[in-house]
């Protein structure tokens, strides 16, 4: 059998600071996330320079406190991954300088992470789960369906045309006065909420291809926001809009679903998984609704728990893990890129 | 005390290997951007060409700027992280420091040195020293219109890349335009001293980032703590 192997995940592309330790028997030993939300409130989005500092003050301590929690000494590492991009250049490059360096002292692989492929992959960690599978990606900067078939091997089913799906939940946030990250702020205002008040648009439903749209959904509920009139929305109001907005997205993405369980059995007849990932699949709706389309397809949908959808560095280390094990690690040269495609164009 | 030493801040890149104040290995390349990708490749071929493993070293030592945001940051990022894994002190001196002591370190000055940095957009990064390297107030940011403010009176040395700007502000001033950035053994001398209070400790906390001017970010003008958030 072979040996237990340790990896050092470190995240740090957006407005998490986050440090991992992960081993290959699937062991989350340590998972440390700083989150900065509270730094770029006021923003109402992440303010990149403000995140890059905030990271390059924390991120040190941060590995720190994993390692600690994990009862890992250096020499029980085997590797050290960091996300490498795609992300706000800024602080991805605090996370790879970081982890470069740590590599170099204990002369150690760097194994620099695709973020995406992060995410797409933690079903892996979770769920022990086999190649091939239909991934759906839904954060703050992507919305995509990708045919997953391997480490590093992935083909783009479908991609959104405008906004992705978590950028559609923190516009509409913000159109309606609640928090930032708005995801979450939506989907709480959407518990007391009713979602058939307002009739909002299903971009694309019933298309051919598994490409997805957001922006006129936001623009539409700027339009129904704008009905309301000069006053401020009252609570009740609130809620009607944001469940309705929310079903809006969900019933979305069910339908795109359809499409893209088709294109992916055209590449994998076999294939009888769907996976939900990244920030967005931390909604609840979103889960029980997609649970439901992928069974009406035959398939089966995982969606790892809700905290290691959003950023985190347990995903990254398990990244570095699947290349440790497949021989693929990354040369200190490695550049960290703000731009990083996880697959070619459109099948 | 031997000990690693880089320079990330301005658009060159620097580092090598000193053993109190003598430089024992060096390398330094124009650098306009990239520092982060390019800073471990070259720290590892250093230790390699030195023969030297990271248990031999006593200490870190960095630039903390003032500079490009992203090249203070590398340097920040990658001493701290040095610093940790080899359980090793890590500090800094700032950016104007180390490049008054390019010209100070080689001569006597003879006379007040101001390092000054162009920190674009009309502005300058700047500090005064006396003629032996000891820094007079702390690094300042000024518009370059208002900063014969902030010069003491009298002939003065100026170096680093806001050395001609300042002269014309002035109107005196003897620019030293050759030196933009800080020399190897200026890294050397300065951090050695900075090094040595931390000789014999551990990795306590990282050098702090001495940005000098604040992040581009404004609240929108109708913000309001959201509810629900503390
Ligand atoms: N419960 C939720 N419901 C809906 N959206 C959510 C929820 N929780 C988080 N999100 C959204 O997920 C996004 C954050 O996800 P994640 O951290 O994966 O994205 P990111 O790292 O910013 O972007 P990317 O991964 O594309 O670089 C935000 O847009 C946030 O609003
Ligand atoms: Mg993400």
């Amino acid at each position: 059998m072979e040996p237990d192997r340790v990896v050092l995940g470190i995240e740090s592309s957006c407005d998490e600071t986050a440090a991992a330790v992960v081993d290959s028997r699937r062991r989350i030993r340590a998972n440390v996330i700083l989150s900065q939300h509270a730094q770029h409130s006021p923003f109402r989005g992440v303010v990149p320079e403000l995140a890059a500092r905030s990271h390059a003050e924390r991120l040190d301590l941060t590995v720190q406190e994993a390692l600690r929690q994990a009862e890992c000494p250096w020499e029980a590492l085997d590797a050290v991954a960091a996300t490498a991009g795609p992300g706000l250049l800024g602080g991805v490059l605090v996370g790879t300088v970081t982890a470069k360096c740590i590599a170099l002292v204990h002369d150690l692989p760097y194994i620099a992470v695709n973020h995406l492929e992060a995410h797409a992959l933690t079903p892996r960690l979770t769920d022990c789960l086999d190649f091939p599978y239909l991934a759906l990606l839904v954060s703050g900067g992507h919305s995509q369906f990708v045919a997953v078939a391997g480490v590093g091997q992935h083909a783009l089913l479908g991609t959104t045309r405008d906004d992705a799906a978590g950028e559609a939940f923190d516009k509409a946030a913000r159109l309606l006065g609640l928090g930032f990250p708005g995801g979450p702020a939506i989907e709480r205002a959407a518990h007391d909420g009713d979602p058939d008040r307002f009739p909002l648009p299903r971009p694309l439903a019933g298309q051919a291809g598994a490409d997805m749209s957001f922006s006129g959904l936001k623009t539409a509920l700027v339009h129904v926001v704008a009905r309301q009139g000069a006053r401020p929305l009252d609570d009740g109001t609130r809620a009607d809009l944001a469940a309705s907005f929310q079903k809006a997205i969900v019933e979305t993405l069910a339908d795109r679903l359809e499409q893209a369980v088709r294109a992916f059995r055209r590449l994998h007849a076999a294939g009888t998984v769907v996976v939900l990932a990244g920030g967005v699949a931390a909604n609840q709706a979103l889960r029980a609704r997609l649970s439901g389309a992928a069974a009406d397809q035959g398939m089966r949908l995982i969606a790892p728990p809700a905290h290691l959808c959003t950023d985190n560095a347990a995903m990254v280390a398990w990244v570095g893990l699947e290349r440790l094990a497949d021989g693929t690690v990354s040369a200190l040269e490695e550049p960290s890129r703000a731009r990083w495609p996880l697959a070619g164009g459109s099948v | 005390m031997l000990f690693l030493f880089f320079d990330t801040s301005l658009d060159r890149l620097s580092a090598g290997l000193a053993h109190e104040e003598q430089v024992i290995a060096e390398h330094s390349e124009d650098c306009p951007r990239g520092h982060a990708d390019r800073l471990a490749p070259l720290l590892r071929d250093l230790m390699a060409a030195a023969g030297l493993r990271f248990g031999d070293l006593d200490g870190i030592g960095c630039t903390l700027g003032p500079g490009t945001f992203t090249g203070i940051r590398s340097g920040i990022a990658a001493a701290r992280a040095l610093g940790l894994a080899a359980n090793l002190p890590a500090t800094g001196v700032t950016t104007l420091d180390a490049l008054a002591h390019t010209l100070i370190c080689v001569e006597p000055a003879g006379a007040p040195v101001t390092a000054v940095i162009d920190a674009r957009r009309g502005e300058l990064y700047f500090r005064h020293f006396r003629p032996d390297g000891t820094p007079v107030g702390a690094p300042l940011r000024a518009p370059a219109a208002s900063a014969k403010s902030h010069c003491p009176p009298g002939t003065r040395l100026l170096v680093g890349s806001g050395a001609a700007i300042l002269r014309d502000v002035l109107g005196c001033g003897l620019p030293r335009t050759d030196v933009r950035a800080p020399s190897p053994r200026a890294l050397a001398v300065t951090l050695n001293r900075a090094l040595r209070r931390h000789q014999g400790h551990g990795y306590i906390s990282g050098p702090k980032p001495l940005y000098l001017r604040p992040a581009d970010a404004t609240p929108p003008a109708d913000w309001r703590q959201p509810p629900g958030e503390a």
